[in-house]
């Protein structure tokens, strides 16, 4: 598995692919920056440039996740992973963490924005740390989503269209069902990821809103590990 | 060492294997002969559990492939039809990564690699791209990565595919001192039948998902019962052939430039020889043909 990691890893540290996503996120950010804090405006509130963020994370993952399963698949290299002494969970497991391991160097490096700032006016780093860690868990959830995608199809396209089609649509469920506010429909809120991401956002850690990531991260890997499988058995 | 028992393959309603059964011996060197589309590819994929069967039993050194399989896995090596190789790595990179894959102990890794390279003729583009590599070069890096964990049993499919003539004969020089040198149980699936002949010992003929032949190439060649003698004659051809027409042996006669090619059910050339005498057709050469593998094969599958 470990073999897996490395390589996907490197891949995604030598790639074009990999340069212009991170170059992209890191421009955005700077973007963002500039737009928040710079100029007259004396804030310390990072929770809008964070969420900015978040959304913009939304549309670079799919971008990422569509090589993950899929180019094996065109390469015929799938044939050397499934014919190779590793179940496939490693295999999706592995090229999750790989993925998930990139994406959160450019979140890591987020921080630089808030320390820059604490040198002018005081800055809440629970907060701040609150706020990464649900950048960093939205993140893993939506790339967990980005490889189940992968899983389904040979064609880039394909698999793009698909993570991003059920990014957006989660995205727009879980704005409507958040702001819910009938009695017996609260419960539905708990479906929502707005609505647990926002728990951060506001500085509250609770371990309610880490399981319901979680609880999203193994379901969809679960799904991919189990459509690799399907095809071993039924095709 | 590899036994098939009642293999069967569905793909959706398509039959792709229908109840195949067969065992390979340790040492042995098979080719897998059969029209396109007859299973070859099937098989393979079923042996090396990229794909389980609907019906059957695939075991090897006594470990059942669906149910062990990391253990079967860890002693096959497999080259695919087309190599399944990353191009943004480097040679050295990608063999060290399948050696990894394969969980091969870290400590003998590199220098197997090493050795893998040296063996498969890669040292002077061990550090190139695989994206820079030619097709058949490209070939010998997927060679390289089926032998890489020192494999008991190592399955080629149709390696020599889409390679020019030199290549084709390099690789197949390759596949000869795998078998030779290194002693390695192979099975190669081929529809280039001299390619079978040169390099294998045993064949399997398969076609429309039914094993229709499996013995040795010599004893393959008997199945045709067929005799094909060929003869050259200055003169009276008409005169010879109505005499031989004569003959109940004979199956058939072809008519050549100056001469015929007989084919017959027994070896009658002192006949032949005979008749021509007699017919005074100037008989200057005899000659009793070896029946190819194209011929068994057209007879089983054609």
């Amino acid at each position: 598995m470990f073999a897996i990691y490395k390589k996907e890893l490197k891949t995604y540290f030598t790639s074009m692919l990999g340069y212009l996503t991170m170059g992209f996120f890191l421009l955005l950010s700077i973007l963002f920056f500039n737009g928040y804090f710079l100029g007259l405006r004396n804030t310390n509130d990072f929770s809008g440039f964070f969420s900015d963020l978040n959304t913009a994370l939304l549309f670079i993952m799919p971008i990422l996740c569509v090589r993950i399963l899929a180019e094996d698949k065109k390469l015929s290299t799938y044939e050397l992973l499934l014919t190779s002494p590793v179940s496939s969970f490693e295999i999706v497991f592995a090229k999750y963490l790989a993925v998930l391991t990139f994406v959160s160097t450019g979140i890591v490096m987020l921080i630089f924005y808030p320390v820059l700032i604490s040198f002018f006016v005081y800055v809440d780093f629970r907060i701040v740390l609150s706020n990464i860690l649900g950048i960093f868990l939205t993140a893993a959830f939506f790339l967990s989503i980005g490889v189940f995608a992968s899983a389904i199809t040979d064609s880039y396209v394909l698999s793009g269209i698909i993570s991003f089609g059920i990014f957006i649509l989660l995205f727009i469920l879980s704005s409507v069902i958040k702001s819910i506010d009938q009695n017996w429909f609260v419960f539905l809120k708990e479906f929502s990821f707005i609505y647990h991401y926002e728990k951060f956002v506001s500085g509250l850690i609770e371990l309610k809103n880490i399981f319901y990531f979680f609880a999203g991260i193994t379901l969809w890997l679960f799904l991919a590990k189990s459509l690799i499988e399907v095809k071993v058995w039924k095709s | 060492m590899l036994t098939l028992s009642n293999v069967v393959k569905y793909y959706g309603d398509f039959l792709a294997l229908d109840n195949i059964s067969f065992e390979i011996n340790s040492g042995d060197i098979i080719a897998f002969l059969g029209p396109n589309g007859s299973g070859k590819t099937t098989t393979m994929r079923i042996i090396t559990g990229f794909f389980a069967p609907t019906e059957g039993k695939v075991t090897f050194e006594g470990y059942d492939v669906t149910e062990m399989p990391e253990i079967v896995k860890s002693k096959i090596g497999y080259l695919p039809e087309n190599p399944p190789v990353y191009p943004e790595l480097t040679v050295f990179e990608y063999l060290t990564f399948v050696a990894e894959l394969k969980k091969m102990p870290h400590n003998e890794i590199k220098k197997r690699v090493e050795n893998v390279i040296e063996i498969t003729g890669l040292k002077e583009r061990q550090n190139f791209l695989i994206s820079s590599l030619s097709k058949g070069y490209r070939q010998r890096v997927g060679i390289a990565q089926s032998i890489v964990n020192n494999p008991d049993l190592l399955i080629l499919d149709e390696p020599t595919v889409g390679l020019d003539p030199l290549q084709v004969i390099e690789i197949r020089n390759l596949i000869k001192t795998l078998s030779q040198e290194e002693k390695r149980t192979i099975i190669l699936s081929t529809h280039i039948l001299s390619e079978a002949s040169e390099i294998c010992e045993k064949a399997i003929i398969i076609n429309k998902g039914k094993i229709v032949a499996y013995d040795r190439i010599e004893n393959l060649r008997n199945l045709t019962s067929n005799f094909n003698i060929e003869i050259t004659i200055k003169r009276n051809s008409n005169v010879l052939k109505n005499k031989l027409m004569n003959l109940s042996s004979i199956t058939e006669i072809k008519e050549k430039d100056n001469g015929f090619i007989i084919f017959a059910k027994e070896d009658i050339r002192e006949e032949i020889v005979r008749l021509s005498v007699e017919a005074d057709s100037g008989l200057i050469e005899i000659k009793l043909n070896k029946t190819t593998l194209e011929e068994v094969f057209v007879k089983l599958v054609g």
